[in-house]
């Protein structure tokens, strides 16, 4: 039974009535013709596919499962959808914070809360244990701040990083090197605005600071190179929101930096090698950032043939170091970085004599707080 | 599937809206009970096979409640359905409780059966019996159409999350029912609304109560904070699903009886669970109290009636102690306030009452939402600062920050004030032809940006 179209009908049912029906239809319309991406370079990761379907996968769940992430990953305007989120939390909800990052003026910053000792005394531990393995003469230890360390710790959630710091520094008998007083306001530019790394400046910061704890003048002589004017950093797709500017990512040259070479072992039959430092076919990756080094691997190792010293130099670490790793590499032979979550410690001890080196553990609080495999 | 899912807003819904409504009428209630049958199949692949049971066998045992009318065999169907319906509920739902309170009590060790419980079992389940009883009670003429009858146990909108619907509310609609564009925007009014109550409310707030638990350094305000986003998110949580159900249904030309009605603006415990889950205490009320006599006979039997029905009422939330206690909790809140406390409620102010009411139903809330009496006691020891913890800290400060217009939006529509703005100004609105649809467009729009980026969207009666 039809009703006749009376005034209410017509200023508030049809309209309303209509306004769903154009959503859920051109919605879904919309995101069946939506071609599937493989990745979302915003969020730095590989999007999930349609799932395949059996009788089994139905049965069991796993078939309506991936259906769900797939269709939350690959829904028509998904982007468009997550800087919607992010301005009504920001704008609508008043809130600093959306996906775990803090939006301050044009910056973004990693909600650093919570430290967890179980993981920090584990860290200690193991870098004693190693400190011992290795034989080595000269251990040093820095940790590296993330740049939430700047914020007021009364306006935001935030922990004091120097509490982890201070705990490895306490427990560890390596020499304790600090970075830590980097991430000050005032220093911004150490950092990429769009993610958590530190920057060139940043690093060359850093390098300054343990060039002279290793008994070197730091070298200060550099021409600069800007690779990328649009680095989208990983913390972009976290924030979703139209005030970030883009990052510029700047590489470093002199006669020491541009006469090095690298090479990446993935595994003990595969490597690469090239005549630099900077990986520049790296640059178009998910991450720009893997310009510096690669990106991760389990062994790096760098050459500098014009080293004045035979001096060479071991880096535990994570990826914080791709970007520094050169700097000091200028006063060592060789550097090698090994990245403990991708090669096992007895490997390196077996395959590598690290007692004639000098040995340097260099990790980020924030790897340090969430990553129990850091140094396995 | 669940409403507030990408696949149910732009998959099924749309599909089955252009199958109901372009199908000619002899054709809508299968349509529907084919549709209804993949959108629990989508979440329970292997127990649809129960569901599917129950409607079969009760749908027999009504006919023959009917046609063996007064005689034993009538009754003897009758039981036969309350048997088997409440033995499919008590197996699946109930088996591993009882033997693990066995278990505690005798120190036995009797193995758990470990069985997934069906989604949705505690509502069709309530929703069949309405059915059969109402049949022997002559209530509802017998239905003899098989489709309709699973229709109406397999129907989507109510069927995960409630309202329990009776079969005695909607068997007109069932044989023969209208559709119109008013119903049709009505039902889209109640759907968007829920559905914002759900995933911009409920989802949101609920990340303050998981803040509130997950906490390495506890206060006093941040367990105060916690108990108020749990109450917000359960209420926003169920109730929104509750308005989903009755605007899809509302679309679809069912006319389901409302679920919730402010139960937050209640001045007693009794007034909160006429307004708390409204079919589940008539259900409880019609089928089980009143048919234990009620308030009829003695005190004692009453004090029993109501012990009775606030254990299974606790425990039909799931089969757990901390629910039965939950339930028992209530009964005692209730008989107090019949024989005690209702005269003293009526010489304090009103505000006191409110403030009576929600400390009661907080405390309530700590029993049915922490599972071990530790957790409980622990947490309502934090609330009443009888812990070693600090009043306030940095955490509880930040997130009432970031929390205060969401809690602020969550304590007004708790009140009637934006239905109360909705039915003054909406009709007076010169603009509201266009105004009201973009109003749902953008409420649309926002929870799909929710659910777009959001992890967090708990489904919260996996144990109803």
């Amino acid at each position: 039974m039809i009703t006749p179209l009376t005034t209410q009908l017509k200023t508030r049912h049809l309209p309303t009535a209509f306004v769903f029906l154009v959503f859920v239809f051109g919605m879904a319309a919309l995101s069946v013709l939506n071609d599937a991406a493989d990745v979302s370079t915003l969020e730095r990761r590989e999007l999930s596919q349609s799932p395949s379907v059996s009788f089994e996968r139905v049965v069991d769940g796993d078939f309506t499962e991936d259906y769900a992430e797939f269709l939350q990953d690959q829904m028509v305007f998904r982007d468009e959808f997550r800087f919607a989120k992010s301005f009504v939390e920001r704008q609508v909800l008043r809130r600093s914070e959306n996906n775990g990052v803090y939006v301050v003026g044009d910056r973004i910053y990693d909600k650093f809360y919570g430290i967890e000792d179980h993981f920090i005394d584990r860290a200690a531990r193991l870098i004693n244990e190693i400190t011992k393995d290795t034989r080595s003469a000269n251990v040093l230890l820095s940790i590296i701040p993330t740049k939430a360390q700047m914020l007021d710790r009364n306006k935001y959630l935030l922990s004091d990083q120097n509490e982890l710091a201070d705990t490895l520094k306490e427990n560890t008998e390596a020499v304790y090197v600090d970075l830590m007083g980097l991430a000050k306001a005032g220093n911004e530019r150490f950092y990429y605005a769009s993610d958590p790394h530190w920057t060139t400046q940043g690093a060359i910061a850093a390098y300054e600071i343990l060039a002279g704890a290793l008994g070197f003048q730091p070298v200060r002589d550099y021409e600069f190179e800007a690779v990328t004017d649009s680095f989208v950093g990983s913390d972009w797709g976290k924030a979703a929101s139209w005030s970030i500017d883009k990052d510029t990512i700047y590489l470093a040259h002199n006669d020491l930096l541009d006469g090095m070479s690298a090479c990446r072992f993935e595994s003990p039959e595969t490597s690469t090698c090239i005549d630099s430092v900077y990986f520049r076919d790296r640059g178009d990756d998910l991450d720009p950032y893997d310009v510096f080094l690669g990106g991760l691997s389990p062994i790096i190792a760098i050459e500098n043939p014009l080293a004045e010293t035979d001096r060479e130099l071991v880096i535990f670490k994570d990826s914080y170091a791709h970007s520094l790793a050169p700097f000091l590499a200028q006063h060592f032979k060789t550097v090698t970085l090994f990245d403990l979550r991708f090669v096992r410690r007895q490997f390196i001890l077996d395959n590598f004599d690290l007692s004639q080196k000098d040995v340097l553990f260099l990790y980020g609080t924030s790897v340090l707080n969430t990553d129990p495999q850091i140094l396995n | 599937m669940v409403f507030s899912s990408l696949e149910f807003l732009f998959r099924f819904l749309p599909v089955i809206l252009l199958l109901y409504f372009v199908a000619p009428r002899r054709l809508k209630n299968p349509i529907l009970l084919a549709g209804s049958l993949f959108f629990y199949a989508w979440g329970e692949p292997v127990f649809i096979v129960l569901m599917v049971l129950s409607s079969v066998v009760n749908y027999f045992l009504a006919i023959a409640i009917d046609r063996y009318r007064d005689t034993d065999k009538s009754r003897a169907a009758l039981i036969a359905s309350i048997v088997v319906s409440l033995g499919l509920l008590g197996f699946f739902k109930y088996a591993d409780f009882l033997i693990d309170s066995v278990n505690s009590v005798f120190g036995s060790d009797i193995g758990a059966l470990d069985l997934p419980l069906p989604i949705g079992i505690s509502f069709y389940t309530f929703q069949v019996l309405s059915y059969t009883i109402d049949v022997y009670r002559k209530n509802v003429p017998v239905q003899r159409n098989l489709i309709s009858l699973s229709m109406y146990i397999a129907l989507f909108p109510q069927l995960i999350a409630g309202p329990i619907v009776r079969y005695r509310s909607v068997a007109e609609d069932i044989n023969d029912r209208t559709h119109s564009v008013e119903m049709f925007s009505e039902g889209v009014h109640r759907f968007t609304m829920g559905l914002a109550k759900k995933v911009l409310i409920a989802n949101n707030i609920g990340l303050l109560w998981e803040s509130a638990i997950a906490t390495s350094e506890p206060s006093v305000m941040l367990a105060w904070l916690g108990i108020v986003a749990f109450s917000f998110q359960i209420y926003f949580d169920f109730s929104g699903y509750s308005d989903m159900a009755i605007g899809l249904g509302r679309m679809l030309g069912f006319r389901y009886g409302e679920n919730f009605n402010f139960p937050y603006v209640a001045q007693s415990v009794t007034e909160f669970w006429r307004r708390w889950h409204i079919s589940l205490g008539q259900w409880f009320r019609d089928y089980l109290y009143i048919p234990l006599g009620g308030n009829r006979g003695s005190k004692l039997m009453w004090v029993r009636n109501i012990f009775i029905v606030w254990f299974l009422t606790g425990l039909w939330h799931g089969a757990s102690w901390n629910f039965a206690i939950w339930g028992l909790y209530f009964g005692v809140l209730l008989l107090l306030e019949r024989l005690f406390v209702a005269d003293l409620l009526a010489r304090i102010p009103r505000l006191f009452r409110h403030i009576y009411l929600l400390l009661l139903v907080m405390i309530g809330w700590t029993i049915f939402q922490l599972e071990t009496p530790t957790e409980i006691f622990r947490y309502l020891g934090d609330m009443f600062g009888l812990t070693d913890i600090d009043i306030v800290n940095a955490e509880a400060w930040y997130l009432l920050k970031s929390n205060f217009i969401l809690l602020a939006l969550a304590v007004a529509g708790s009140t009637p004030i934006f239905k109360t703005l909705y039915a003054r100004i909406i009709p007076r609105l010169s603009g509201r032809a266009v105004a009201m649809p973009v109003y749902y467009a953008v409420l649309l729009l926002v929870s799909t940006a929710y659910l777009v980026d959001s992890s967090f969207n708990p489904f919260l009666y996996f144990r109803f």
